[in-house]
């Protein structure tokens, strides 16, 4: 009955706070320079951290994977290489993850890296939520009506829900 | 009127969801269903005007029924 009709909006951000994602993609370039800490020399020494948007480890691999980078996870940080320098993925206080430049780093290339990075995890996201659609949203009892590809490549899917929903 | 829910998904990961056709708070309700199937969690909700109108439109509505049967 249209009388009774309720309409909401709602944002759903997958695997990560869509504030805290807000704030990275703002802030990223002057982190940077924030999060820089003392260069040096030692191979061990953390010589650069970046936030991410990354918060779920299969899908920060399937990440690293895409852009053909090799890498290991121990006890829930992962490890990868960027141009022969040691790339390291842990967890802050929010769970999600920040990647730490060992050794020597060039900020450059750290922040492209970094940008590329959040990228592909995001077009990742978008293309596991769609699959999840695709494969979950029937026995939900939503019935597919419409898929469009919007220009800002955005996926627009629209559903029948089911009566007894 | 028909439910339907209309699911934006955005390149970086954002996932907008609309719906329209659910009667009080079946909407928020069935965003937990919509969790479930993303594997995701809602960080925000916004109603539309429409849904304030239709809580006045749906009061109205009980009154004159609560009256109509009144006179029954």
């Amino acid at each position: 009955m249209s009388s009774t009709t309720s309409m909401v909006s709602i944002n759903i951000a997958p695997l990560v706070e869509a504030m805290h994602r807000a704030k990275i993609a703002d802030n990223i370039s002057t982190q940077i320079h924030s999060h820089t800490r003392t260069l040096a020399s030692e191979s061990d020494r953390v010589a650069l951290t970046l936030p991410t948007v990354a918060n779920n480890e299969q899908l920060l691999c399937e990440t690293l994977k895409n852009r053909c980078l090799e890498y290991t996870v121990d006890k829930g940080i992962v490890n990868t290489k960027l141009n022969s320098h040691h790339v390291r993925f842990s967890k802050d206080e929010n769970g999600t993850y920040q990647m730490e430049f060992l050794g020597d780093a060039n900020q450059d290339q750290a922040l492209q890296f970094a940008r590329d990075l959040n990228e592909l995890y995001g077009r990742l996201v978008q293309q596991k939520s769609y699959e999840n659609l695709l494969e979950r949203a029937k026995e939900k009892g939503l019935n597919l009506q419409t898929e469009t590809t919007q220009d800002d490549n955005s996926m627009v899917l629209t559903f029948n829900v089911e009566e007894n929903i | 009127m028909g439910k339907t829910v209309k699911i934006r998904l955005f390149p970086d990961g954002r996932i907008q969801a609309d719906m329209d056709g659910f009667v009080g708070p079946a909407c928020t309700d069935y965003a937990k269903t919509l969790e479930k199937i993303l594997e995701a969690k809602t960080v925000k909700v916004d109603y539309k005007p429409e849904y304030y109108k239709s809580e006045d439109n749906a009061l109205e509505d009980t009154q004159s029924q609560q009256v109509s049967d009144k006179d029954r």
